[in-house]
């Protein structure tokens, strides 16, 4: 995948084509978990994902989600309209390394900042990362909330490699992907 | 952005499965009708000594102090009887044949012949010298849309010989068609088809494969250029394809109408038509005509305006009537536009979607010029591929059958499914999103905008430092450069092209 990632980022691949790979990827780490499991190898990441609260727009999402499969982490999709209280009660059953928002409205991109004050009130915000991403959602924006933006294909690098990578924001793409390293986080 | 990769030379050319008519079948008699009185009544001028004996021995009316013939009406249908219909316009290599009036479409030219270019290192203009001609072609050979090619520009650093510097700068960057239209006289032709024989390997080979052709100019209103027409007559003689081209201006060298201009525009390119098939039947001829308008403030030469334009249309049906292939043209560069503006985009598309629908055989398209043809700009070639990738996808029409209504695969993927990561989209996207220099995106941090001028730019510096054309055998170059050199002494070539 990390050759996928490659070719995307030089333009020679495109999306579909980036998601067939990651779906291929997944299936087989599918067979190859349990096996890994056995010898002991690491488990894999997971990932907490959904659509903020008022939003039902989940094209962006989804296409984070599968390229995160593909990334061998296991993930836990909310769906869409999501709150607050739905991304804490996930994060507390499930544990995961990692959870990503998406929003498609500047409307509802402001329920980010309300999912991030849910973990902080749970006492959550330091034991995950959280991933932001979607159409309306700027570089601007994600430096004003301390935060690093990707696109589709980097959101992986972004989500495995340490937090404070720095990627591009697409505010047009459909699928962006930002990055709240936790001691970037606001009242941290 | 276009992802340019090292290539051999292709050739692709535009067909259309919409089609348009301009004219019916009673306008398109009426016109042929008036062209046929014009030739026979009117008469055209042709200050050809050669030319007028060969109209003289097949009985038409000539006046040889006046320079003068009046064709009668069944001499031109016994003549045009002879010309073919389709024919191949030949490259080094039969994968670059254009099979002229097959079911192919329409090729497009990469043509001229500018006097000025852009200087791609400092973006003044200059005059145009004999590398600007040899860059221009090797840039045409590596896009496949220019499947014929002409001297872009003037090889301007050659005096008189110009012209033939100009065909031997593009038969040593180019495997493709080589045409020209400024070969305008009899010792120049002489020249030129001694180099097309040696790039052919003789006269023979090149009867049988003409790699090289002449597109003559008429003078409108209703004469002909005496050395253009002595050139064509010895390209006939050698068994290549000629062309004739007529460019009346409405109101200026042709009626105020566009009918009537058409008309003398076709007179003018029939008369000459005639003439090569009198003298050798089955020469292969194309024409075009090229109405324009003179903006009437300054009485300048506009060729985009829209009367013009569909004008240029209606000429397809007309060349078509008389058994003869057309090149179109339309704008390539015929206003008074810069680079990157509506106006180029708005003329440009529209002006070659009306040719490729309208079933032209050829069409001067992606040709790099601006101002009015006087001024090539390199990067602007690049810009015309974009316009004529959107008409082959426009005139492609909608494919319907079983695999792309595609049924089963709505089942599959189901409502709220994601038909973006299916196999058979991955498949289509490639043809969904062809490669273009207008949709570029930052793709590295600070990475700033870019306009499609600038990407152009890159892309056509890539083309002239990566492109490297098959290269002639080294003899053969060396007998090129012996022609031209000798072509460069000959003081009877000067004396004839001044007319002494």
């Amino acid at each position: 995948m990390d050759e996928v990632a490659r070719d995307f980022r030089a333009g020679d691949l495109f999306v579909p084509e980036v998601l067939i790979a990651a779906r291929a990827m997944h299936a087989g780490m599918n067979v190859l978990r349990p096996l890994l499991a056995d010898s002991d190898a690491v488990s894999a990441a997971k990932c907490v994902i959904g659509t903020v609260k008022g939003d039902l727009h989940d094209i962006g999402k989804n296409l984070v989600k599968m390229m995160l499969e593909g990334a061998g982490f296991e993930t836990i999709d909310l769906g869409t309209d999501a709150g607050p209280e739905a991304f804490v009660e996930a994060v507390r059953e499930y544990q995961p390394q990692l959870v990503g928002m998406s929003a498609l409205l500047t409307t509802t991109m402001v329920q980010m900042k309300a999912t991030i004050e849910g973990f902080e009130e749970a006492g959550l915000s330091e034991s995950v990362k959280i991933m932001a991403g979607g159409a309306p959602v700027t570089d601007a924006f994600a430096r004003e909330i301390g935060a690093y933006a990707a696109d589709a294909a980097s959101a992986v690098d972004v989500a495995r490699g340490p937090a404070a990578q720095t990627v591009l924001c697409h505010p047009c793409s459909t699928a962006t992907g930002i990055i709240l390293p936790a001691e970037n986080r606001r009242g941290s | 952005m276009i992802k340019l990769t090292e290539r051999r030379a292709s050739i692709r050319p535009i067909k259309s499965k919409l089609s348009i008519s301009i004219l019916d079948d009673e306008e398109i008699k009426k016109i042929n009708q008036t062209a046929l009185s014009i030739l026979e009544e009117v008469g055209i001028v042709m200050p050809s000594e050669k030319a007028l004996r060969i109209f003289a021995d097949a009985n038409a009316d000539v006046d040889f102090d006046k320079k003068m013939v009046r064709i009668p009406a069944q001499l031109v249908a016994d003549s045009l009887k002879t010309a073919p219909r389709r024919y191949t316009l030949c490259g080094r290599r039969p994968e670059l044949d254009a099979d002229i009036g097959g079911e192919e479409g329409t090729y497009f030219y990469c043509s001229g012949e500018a006097p000025k270019i852009v200087d791609m290192d400092t973006g003044e203009r200059r005059s145009s010298i004999k590398s600007d001609v040899e860059k221009m072609a090797k840039i045409a050979d590596y896009l496949p849309i220019v499947s014929l090619i002409w001297p872009t520009v003037s090889a301007g650093d050659k005096g008189m010989s110009a012209p033939l510097h100009g065909v031997e700068a593009c038969f040593n960057n180019t495997e493709k068609h080589v045409q020209t239209e400024s070969v305008m006289d009899r010792i120049s032709a002489e020249y030129a088809i001694e180099m097309a024989s040696v790039v052919a390997g003789g006269k023979d080979k090149l009867r049988e494969r003409p790699i090289h052709s002449l597109l003559v100019c008429a003078i409108a209103p209703l004469a002909q250029d005496r050395g253009g027409i002595d050139a064509a007559l010895a390209y006939a003689e050698a068994g290549l394809p000629v062309g004739f081209m007529s460019m009346p201006t409405l109101g200026l060298t042709g009626p105020p109408y566009p009918a009537g201009s058409l008309a003398t525009g076709l007179a003018e390119v029939l008369s000459a038509c005639v003439l090569t098939q009198i003298a050798y039947p089955g020469t292969p001829n194309f024409v075009s005509i090229i109405p324009s308008v003179i903006d009437p403030r300054t009485a300048n030469y506009f060729m985009g305006s829209s009367f013009a334009q569909i004008a240029s249309a209606a000429v397809v049906q007309l060349a078509h009537s008389n058994g003869l292939p057309l090149t179109a043209c339309k704008s390539f560069g015929g206003s008074q536009y810069k680079l990157n503006n509506w106006q180029a985009g708005i003329e440009n598309l529209y002006g070659h979607i009306l040719a490729v629908m309208a079933g032209a055989d050829m069409s001067f398209g992606p040709s790099g010029m601006i101002e009015a043809v006087s001024l090539l700009d390199m990067r602007r070639i690049l810009f015309d591929r974009e316009i004529l990738q959107a008409i082959d996808i426009i005139t492609d029409g909608i494919e319907v059958s079983d695999d792309t209504l595609a049924f089963d695969m709505v089942r599959e993927v189901g409502p709220r499914g994601m038909f973006l990561a299916h196999g058979r989209t991955a498949k289509e996207a490639r043809k969904l999103w062809p490669p273009s220099i207008l949709f570029e995106e930052a793709r590295v941090e600070g990475e700033k905008y870019r306009d499609a001028v600038e990407v152009a730019h890159d892309a056509i510096d890539w083309i002239l430092t990566n492109h490297r054309p098959a290269p002639l055998p080294e003899d053969v170059r060396q007998e090129l450069r012996a022609i031209v050199a000798a072509a460069d002494q000959d003081e009877d070539l000067k004396r004839e092209i001044r007319g002494d």
